[in-house]
């Protein structure tokens, strides 16, 4: 069975970034993405909580920290299913991983809707800014609808919604 | 288990006499929990965020507990922003482990007295 940290550096590796655990931005990076790949559905296993570095796990902290050169080669035997590819490549179309305020504040707001998807616009910057008063008003925005974009699922037409557009459609004018 | 609170408080003491009392105040104490934590280092804004205290104090404590060697600084850049990041040192984690351990053992001898009340 694939440990956590093999599905972790499997999603590295299809995100096309090169890890150097040594760095503490390398490692900030890779929380991130470990928790946006997992809060989309990733089945990767880790705890993350989100008060004063989140969202961070220390599990996956004390997993790379064990095997450094595992992560820095990106080596493992994972494969990523159709899933997976389909959530990182969301992830990548999302996300810029240059752009780790964004990332940082964009996963903190994806913990916050996940725990409770009824907050609305306005709860979540409060929220947002409570917790990471450092982030800029223009960075908690524009993490917002990254937020939202990453967590949103199409909705498809189904056969009562079709049914009834079919009848709309008979209307005579 | 009077002989067994007998020994504790005297274990006890002996512990209070190892521990380095310059570290022994809240925020210390918080950081050095903090960071053992965080084993990956914190950054100075978010330990600031989080204790909300101010910059002077956070910086003195954060300053004392590098001089006693307990804490290291990097500086890093994220997003060619420079960052400051600590990390608890080997130093460190013994005093937190000493504190721990102290406290767990303060806890017990309160514990034990409680029950010799409840008894008595």
């Amino acid at each position: 069975m694939p440990s956590k940290l093999e599905k972790v550096i499997a999603a590295l590796k299809y995100l096309g970034l090169r890890p150097d655990i040594n760095q503490y931005a390398s490692r900030f990076i890779v929380q991130k993405i470990a928790f946006l790949a997992q809060a989309l559905g990733m089945e990767i296993g880790y705890y993350f909580s989100i008060y004063v570095a989140g969202p961070y796990s220390r599990e996956l902290t004390c997993d790379y920290y064990n095997e450094p050169e595992r992560v820095n080669s990106l080596e493992t035997n994972y494969v990523l299913t159709e899933e997976d590819n389909r959530i990182l490549d969301k992830i990548r179309a999302c996300c810029s991983f240059e752009e780790a305020f964004l990332m940082e504040c964009t996963s903190t707001i994806v913990y916050f809707l996940k725990e409770n998807p009824n907050l609305t616009d306005g709860e979540l910057f409060e929220k947002t800014r409570l917790l990471k008063s450092y982030l800029s008003e223009y960075i908690c925005i524009t993490s917002l609808t990254k937020a939202k974009e990453l967590l949103f699922e199409p909705t498809y037409l189904t056969e009562d919604l079709r049914r009834e557009l079919e009848q709309w459609d008979e209307i005579d004018d | 288990m009077l002989v067994q609170l007998e020994d504790d408080i005297q274990t006890l003491l002996e512990l209070s006499r190892r521990i380095n009392s310059k570290t022994i105040s809240l925020i210390r104490c918080l950081i050095l929990a903090l960071l053992s934590h965080f084993v990956g280092g914190l950054q100075y804004r978010e330990m600031k965020a989080a204790l909300k205290i101010s910059d002077g104090k956070l910086v003195s404590n954060l300053d004392r507990l590098e001089e006693m060697r307990y804490i290291r600084k990097i500086e890093t850049k994220l997003e060619r922003r420079k960052l400051t990041v600590y990390l608890l040192t080997d130093e460190g984690k013994k005093e937190v482990d000493k504190i721990t351990k102290w406290m767990k053992l303060a806890q017990r001898v309160a514990e034990i007295g409680d029950k010799e009340c409840q008894a008595s």
